[in-house]
Parts: C-alpha cells; sequence; structure tokens
C-alpha cells in the first residue's frame, strides 16, 4: 500500500518531464524553421548564381531568359527606388500619426482609430493592388495627360507606403506611450506649447521605437509582392529612370516567371533572385538587433537607467 | 529669434501630424470605398455559391469563387491544426518554463523576429522548393498548410505569449501552493486565462490566411475550377482573386469586395474580443 503513493509520485514527474519536453520541442520548431529557410534558399538559390557568374547576375542590365541573360540589377535598383520613396512618404505619414494618436487625438477617437489602423494593416495586399490599378493609376494617367500608362515607382510607392504605414504607426505609437508623462509634463513647465513638448522631448525620447518601427517598415516594403505586381508595369528592359514609367523589382519578378520558367537555370535564377531578396531582408533585420545592441552596450557604459524602448509588433490598440 | 523659428517648426509639425491622420484614415474610407462600389454589383449568387463553367466557344464563362472559397476552408483548417498547437506550445515554454535570462529562449526570440520579417513571397517559394519539391507533397492544399504553419508561427507565438504574460502571477501561485504541478498549472490556469487571447491570434490568422497571395500562389497554386481536395493543386480566395484579375477584371473586383468584407468581418469579431479582454482585466 505503502508503494502506491510513490509510483504515483514518480508518473506524475514523468508527465511533467514529457510536458516540458514537448513544448522545448514546439519552441525548438521556430528555430529550426529559421535555419531550414535559410539553408534551403542558400541550396537552391547558390547553383544558379555559380553556373552564371555573381558579378553578371547582380550587375547585369539584361534580363532575357530566351537568350541566356540573367542580370538583375534593374530590378534592383527598382526595389531599392520603391522601397526607398515608399519609407519616406509611409514613413512621415506613420511617424505622424502615431504622434498624433499618442499625444494629440482626442480620447474618444483613440481606440476608434486604433481599431482604423489595424484594418488598414489586415487588409490583403491583392486589394491594395487593385485599389492602386483601379484608382491611382487612371489619375496618374491623367495627371500626365496619358503619355504615360500612369505605372511604375510612383503608384508602387503610394500604394507601399499605404501599406506599411499601419506597422510603422502601431510601434511609433507604442513608443511614445512608453514615454513617461514627467518627460512632457518638465518640458511644459520649463515653458514649451505643446507642440514643442511633443516634438522636441518626447518624440526624441522615443526615437529608438520609432526607427525600429521605420526598418519593419523597409522589411515590408521590400518583400511586398502582389500589390506592387498590379501597378509597377513589370517591363524587364527598363531601368529606372523616371517616377512613372514600366519596371519590375525583385519580387514581381520571380512571381511573373516562376510558374512558367522553362529551363533549368531560368528556374534556379529566379530562386537565386529569391536569395538576393532574403538577403536584404535579413541586412535589414540584423539592423535593428545591432542597433538595439548598441544601444543596450552604451547604455551599459554610462550605466544609465534603460530609456524607453517599444516592443516590436504591437498592434495600435495595444 | 531663433526660439520663435523652433517654435514655429514644431506647431508645423503638429498640423502636419493631424494631415496625416486625416491622410490615414481617408484612404482606408477611400479603399473600402472604392472596392466595395466596384466590385458589389457584380457579386451574385452564381459568383458566391455556382458552379464555374467554362463556355469554350464563345468567351463567356460563369464565373464563380465557390471552389476557392471551399479549398479557402480546407486550407484555414489545416494551418490552424498545425499552427496553433506548435504556436501556443512555443509560447508556454517561452513564456511559462524558462527564465528571462534563458539563453535558448533569446535565440527563440531571434528566430521568431527573423520570421516575421520574412517576406511571404520567400515563404512561398521555400514552401514550394521543401514541402511541394522535396518532401513531393507538389502544389496542395497540404503544402499551402505546412507553409502558412512556419509563415503565421511568429505571430500566434507572440500573441499567445503577451496573453500569457497578460494572466495574473497570482493565479499561478494560488495553483502551486493547492499542490498543482507546473503543467497542470499551464494547463488548468494558465492557458485558460489566456484563451480571448489566443482566440482573438486564431481570427486574425484565419484573415491572413484568406487574404495570402504571394505564399499561395507556387505551393497551392493559382485557380481554382473544382471541388478542391488536398492532393492537387488549387487555390484561397485572394489567389483567385489575382487568377481573375488576369482574366475579367469586373469578377475580380467582385471577389476583392467578398475579400475585404470577409477580413473587415473578421477584424471586427476580433476588436470585440480584444476589447471585452481589456474590461476584464480593469
Amino acid at each position: 500500500m505503502a508503494v502506491q503513493p510513490m509510483r504515483r509520485e514518480k508518473l506524475r514527474a514523468v508527465k511533467e518531464r514529457a510536458a516540458g519536453i514537448g513544448f522545448l520541442c514546439a519552441a525548438a520548431f521556430s528555430v529550426a524553421a529559421v535555419f531550414l529557410i535559410i539553408v534551403f534558399m542558400l541550396i537552391q538559390g547558390v547553383p544558379g548564381i555559380a553556373e552564371y557568374g555573381l558579378f553578371k547576375f547582380l550587375f547585369g542590365k539584361d534580363w532575357r531568359p530566351d537568350l541566356g541573360s540573367y542580370g538583375i540589377l534593374n530590378f534592383i535598383v527598382g526595389t531599392v527606388y520603391v522601397t526607398a520613396a515608399a519609407t519616406v512618404l509611409g514613413g512621415a505619414a506613420g511617424i505622424l500619426t502615431a504622434v498624433f494618436l499618442g499625444k494629440f487625438c482626442p480620447k474618444f477617437i483613440r481606440p476608434l482609430f486604433g481599431q482604423l489602423v489595424n484594418l488598414l494593416a489586415a487588409i490583403p495586399s491583392i486589394v491594395y493592388g487593385l485599389f492602386g490599378l483601379v484608382v491611382l493609376v487612371p489619375m496618374i494617367q491623367k495627371a500626365t495627360r496619358y503619355r504615360t500608362a500612369g505605372v511604375g515607382i510612383l503608384p508602387s510607392a503610394l500604394i507601399l507606403a499605404l501599406m506599411i504605414m499601419p506597422i510603422i504607426v502601431g510601434i511609433s505609437k507604442n513608443a511614445v506611450d512608453a514615454v513617461p508623462e514627467s518627460y512632457y509634463e518638465g518640458a511644459a513647465a520649463l515653458g514649451a506649447s505643446r507642440a514643442q513638448a511633443v516634438f522636441k522631448v518626447v518624440v526624441p525620447a522615443a526615437k529608438s521605437g520609432i526607427f525600429s518601427s521605420v526598418v519593419l517598415g523597409v522589411g515590408r516594403a521590400l518583400g511586398e509582392t502582389m500589390a506592387v505586381i498590379m501597378v509597377v508595369g513589370n517591363n524587364a528592359a527598363n531601368f529606372p529612370a523616371q517616377l512613372v514609367q514600366p519596371i519590375r523589382t525583385l519580387t514581381t519578378n520571380i512571381v511573373l516567371e516562376f510558374g512558367e520558367a522553362g529551363g533549368e537555370l531560368h528556374r534556379n535564377m529566379l530562386l537565386s533572385t529569391g536569395l538576393v531578396l532574403l538577403f536584404f531582408i535579413l541586412a535589414v533585420n540584423l539592423s535593428i538587433t545591432l542597433a538595439a545592441q548598441m544601444r543596450e552596450r552604451r547604455r551599459a557604459e554610462k550605466g544609465k537607467k534603460p530609456a524607453v524602448a517599444a516592443e516590436k509588433g504591437g498592434r495600435a490598440d495595444a | 529669434m531663433r526660439r520663435k523659428i523652433r517654435f514655429s517648426f514644431s506647431f508645423v509639425l503638429q498640423c502636419l501630424s493631424y494631415l496625416a491622420a486625416g491622410v490615414c484614415a481617408a484612404s482606408l474610407i477611400a479603399i473600402v470605398a472604392y472596392i466595395l462600389i466596384n466590385g458589389l454589383p457584380y457579386v451574385s449568387w452564381q459568383f458566391l455559391f455556382g458552379k464555374y463553367t467554362f463556355y469554350f466557344d464563345g468567351r463567356k464563362a460563369d464565373i464563380s469563387i465557390f471552389p476557392a472559397m471551399l479549398a479557402t476552408l480546407l486550407l484555414v483548417f489545416f494551418t490552424l491544426l498545425f499552427c496553433i498547437p506548435i504556436g501556443v506550445a512555443a509560447a508556454v515554454y517561452i513564456a511559462e518554463y524558462t527564465k528571462r535570462k534563458n539563453k535558448f529562449v533569446k535565440y527563440i526570440k531571434v528566430a521568431v523576429d527573423t520570421l516575421t520579417g520574412v517576406p511571404s513571397l520567400i515563404y512561398g517559394l521555400f514552401g514550394a522548393m521543401f514541402f511541394g519539391a522535396f518532401l513531393k507533397l507538389g502544389s496542395s492544399v497540404m503544402t499551402g498548410a505546412l507553409t502558412m504553419t512556419v509563415m503565421l508561427l511568429p505571430f500566434v507565438i507572440r500573441s499567445t505569449e503577451e496573453a500569457l504574460k497578460a494572466v495574473p502571477q497570482m493565479y499561478r501561485e494560488g495553483s502551486y501552493a493547492l499542490g498543482a504541478g507546473r503543467s497542470a498549472t499551464v494547463f488548468k490556469i494558465a492557458l485558460p486565462g489566456a484563451l480571448p487571447g489566443i482566440f482573438t491570434s486564431v481570427i486574425l490568422s484565419v484573415g491572413r490566411i484568406i487574404g495570402e497571395s504571394a505564399a499561395i500562389l507556387f505551393t497551392v497554386g493559382w485557380s481554382a475550377f473544382a471541388f478542391p481536395d488536398l492532393v492537387h493543386p488549387t487555390t484561397n480566395l485572394s489567389g483567385m482573386v489575382y487568377y481573375l484579375y488576369q482574366v475579367n477584371r469586373n469578377a475580380a473586383a467582385a471577389g476583392s469586395a467578398v475579400l475585404l468584407v470577409l477580413v473587415v468581418l473578421l477584424n471586427v469579431i476580433a476588436a470585440v474580443v480584444g476589447a471585452r479582454l481589456n474590461r476584464k482585466r480593469k
């Protein structure tokens, strides 16, 4: 009789152990996934580059699969232009909207506006693309007196700015909210106006969170595909030189041709294009991590109290 | 003099922030209005629930998104089946089983952040090459569900983790004091407390599965005309809109209107649940 409770105790310990290991495995899954994605993209992307030549691939201007030339310089430049323009527009509008939400917005509108921003984030990219196609492109056509097709960097950047805004608003707003009220009060007590207190004291104190929100926006803009494909024009031959001119980006090049890729090399070169894109994205992600680490180190050196930082990936209503 | 300029600069910024918020709200309203106005007139019973029929002699076809909707349901079911258990368990490990400074947790967090940043197109390529070609699942709902599982994992982990953190520590201590073990505390105290948060993340995940297109095209397919199964190419609602955009702009407008209505509906549900959660916490 005395053995049984002992045994039950042991069984319980084993069960606890098993549960712990189960949870650990689930947690390890995401680490494994990251490794798998990177390794698999390397395995798939490197052979094409090795066969065609890295320099010719990255700096070649001709993408003619039918003639066997696979240069992606046009697409890299197109991606950089579109992303930069979208980040400037979306970043400025997003940060200002976040400041409005955090500091100037009447209390009763706040939750409503937060939901509105969430909704903007939830709209599928294909819907953004169709909106751009139906509304922006004709507007640009009209503005250029029908001398252009209305597609290219300008409509892509506008649509992308709209798409990255919710991310920037959500995280920047968390950063602004995390600044202690005493900062604002202190500035106000020194005679600053409301606008001065907000833009000279509160916003600078939230700058690390705002910075990471913008970088996350850059990542999103770099990788966005389906919205861009509908408004960018998709002409592989054009080197991006004008705001309104059909061009291609890295992402759209992959989607346009991956389904119908003819030969082995063609398919491999598209996967290599994906690898270049992944490289850009990882570099952007790394910059956030490094910036955070540097901040921490500096803080540790100075022995200061941690400044305000926002949680990554916050929703606007959080 | 200098002070005056500074003052006006801040003031200009304040005005601009009102303007930016206005633009933000106006664009949302414009998008919703344009998509609905352009699309709803073409939504019909046939379009929603009819059969997809081609007429090869003429150009006409009876377009329907019903097959795509069924495929979307399958995709949602299997993605959630894989993603929610793994994601929730991973969040439990991070929030309940480890101390804050654990090195492994740090790696998991970096991995989750990295997965968040990877664009859906890369998930699509990876899914097509790994699940589709390497594991020989082909273009199918299964490949798509596995791909979407990896893609949604960081979102589910993070929101579940937040929901778990919001459960008061006191409850756990009470459970331990009554002699419950760690796993019993997790299953009977922590997870039930986090349930509304998990539910919200499930709803938002459904929205993303319906609306995802770049990761779907090469893992599931880009068109759906017949009753879907698990092993053949089909597509989800968003992929169908992309297909329709290439063949019939009016149908694409109608499809995107349906897509938008569904996504808005799901977000409203999530918002209502979230608001109730907040009220309870107070």
